[in-house]
């Protein structure tokens, strides 16, 4: 038992001291009331965004640490964060790279197969570029999702498939260094759709993965902890 | 019951609005098994600070919080927020603000009333100038330490106070006109002690205030539902 507490408690300290982060929503089936959920996720971002001028592609892979909690039977609170030091982010040139993402789900029907539910997320990151065309970027991402979930339990393993209709936003704020202007790119489609499967082994260790559809498909990986 | 659910959904969706958050290390006695806190704190830093001026620094940051006790002798905290502010300090400076933290309280050892525990936080916070003068800022700090705590109930409520020794260590950066080499700032005299409380009221009702001494004291103040009965 206390070697266990000692490992858990390793294991955490080196998350903390881990000094970095990424942006991405969390997306996920709706938690029985009282459960938390730890982990991290990468995922892909690829969108066609544009302006009056100019038109962007981002097409990059984010890393985060998402937290999930089941406040009650009825909603489902996310939260994600993340900070990394000089290349870690994909792009490769950030001296400074910030994420930080909140989101709500809550459940609208169920039966004894069945969950309906709604769920809205936002993230926006940070990444410091002060390499080569001093730039500053700011990436700004929402996501609303209508979700059905349904959950099968085969001896220890409980899977649970989950996917709907939703809508992704996104969009990027540039800012030059050393002439001050700001230039923005938005999303032009954001009608889409997610596709998900969640593996919890034992009650307590969680694979989860998903793909989004919108502008081009998006695959997320993750795993967490469930208390 | 019912009316307690929607103004706990409520509660989450206007935070999930209100454009403002910010950092902090949230120390507190542990919860119990199953239990939750969501809640706001706010923080007042004052350091002594070396080798580079200002070599006395104050500064404040408030974030939105959640506080889990994962098994009876864990508990985990995270916090963030994102907020835009202008500082009578800085004129002309424009400010957007991430602010992120988290950290892990173990309790080591337990006697009726009393119990004995070790804490560890961290705490990142990043000030992006938007103005044209691009004077970044960031101050990082960690707090580690012992608590010992003492639990009192009361009906439907119930209160801890603890004290401890802490090692508290803060730098701060300030990244002049767009430079990519800080000014860089380390506090002096990490060693202090910490001691606070943490009441919760009906059950539900969080309320937690400890007050920080390195160099100088410093004040934690926070508000926060707290949610499940223990496991």
């Amino acid at each position: 038992m206390i070697k266990t507490r000692i490992a858990i408690l390793m294991t955490i300290s080196i998350t903390l001291l881990v000094p970095s982060l990424a942006p991405a929503q969390v997306l996920g089936p709706l938690l029985p009331r009282g459960t938390v959920e730890v982990g991290a996720q990468v995922r892909w971002v690829h969108r066609d965004l544009e302006n009056i001028r100019s038109t962007m592609v981002v097409d990059q892979y984010d890393f985060s640490l998402p937290v999930r909690y089941g406040v009650s039977k009825y909603a489902t609170l996310s939260a994600e964060l993340f900070s990394a030091d000089e290349g870690f982010h994909s792009l490769e040139r950030d001296l400074r790279y910030y994420l930080i993402g909140i989101g709500l789900h809550a459940l609208l029907w169920k039966n004894d197969d069945y969950i309906l539910s709604a769920g809205a997320h936002y993230t926006e990151s940070f990444i410091r570029d002060k390499t080569g065309s001093f730039f500053d970027l700011t990436h700004f991402s929402s996501t609303t999702i209508l979700q059905l979930q349904r959950s099968f339990r085969r001896r220890k393993l409980d899977i649970t498939v989950w996917g709907g209709p939703l809508l992704f936003y996104y969009n990027v704020r540039r800012e030059a260094g050393n002439n001050y202007s700001e230039v923005s790119w938005g999303t032009t489609d954001i009608f889409g759709g997610a596709l998900g499967l969640n593996l919890l082994f034992h009650d307590h260790y969680q694979f989860c993965y998903n793909i989004i559809y919108v502008d081009y498909y998006q695959p997320r990986i993750g795993f967490s902890y469930r208390f | 019951m019912k009316t307690f659910k929607l103004i706990v959904t409520l509660l989450i969706v206007l935070a999930l609005y209100t454009s403002s958050a910010a950092n902090a290390q949230i120390l507190s006695s542990t919860l119990k098994s199953g239990e939750a806190e969501l809640g706001y704190i706010h923080k007042w830093f004052h350091r002594d600070m070396e080798p580079n001026l200002p070599t006395e620094m104050r500064w404040e940051v408030s974030t939105l919080f959640a506080r889990y006790g994962g098994f009876e002798w864990l508990t985990l905290s995270v916090e963030g927020a994102i907020s835009i502010f202008d500082h009578e300090d800085f004129p002309g400076l424009k400010y957007r603000r991430y602010a992120l933290g988290g950290g892990v309280a173990a309790k080591l050892y337990q006697y009726r009333q009393w119990a004995f525990a070790g804490c560890f936080h961290f705490n990142e916070v990043w000030d992006h100038d938007r103005s044209a003068n691009h004077f970044d800022k960031r101050t990082r700090g960690v707090i580690t330490g012992l608590q010992i705590i003492r639990s009192f109930t009361f009906r439907n409520h119930a209160a801890d106070v603890w004290i401890g020794p802490m090692y508290v260590d803060d730098i701060g950066e300030t990244y002049p006109w767009d430079s990519n080499t800080p000014i860089k700032n380390e506090a002096s005299d990490n060693f202090g002690v910490a001691m606070g409380a943490h009441t919760v009221f009906f059950k539900h009702f969080a309320g937690l205030f400890y007050v920080v001494y390195a160099n100088y004291f410093q004040a934690r103040l926070g508000i926060a539902l707290h949610l499940g009965e223990g496991k």
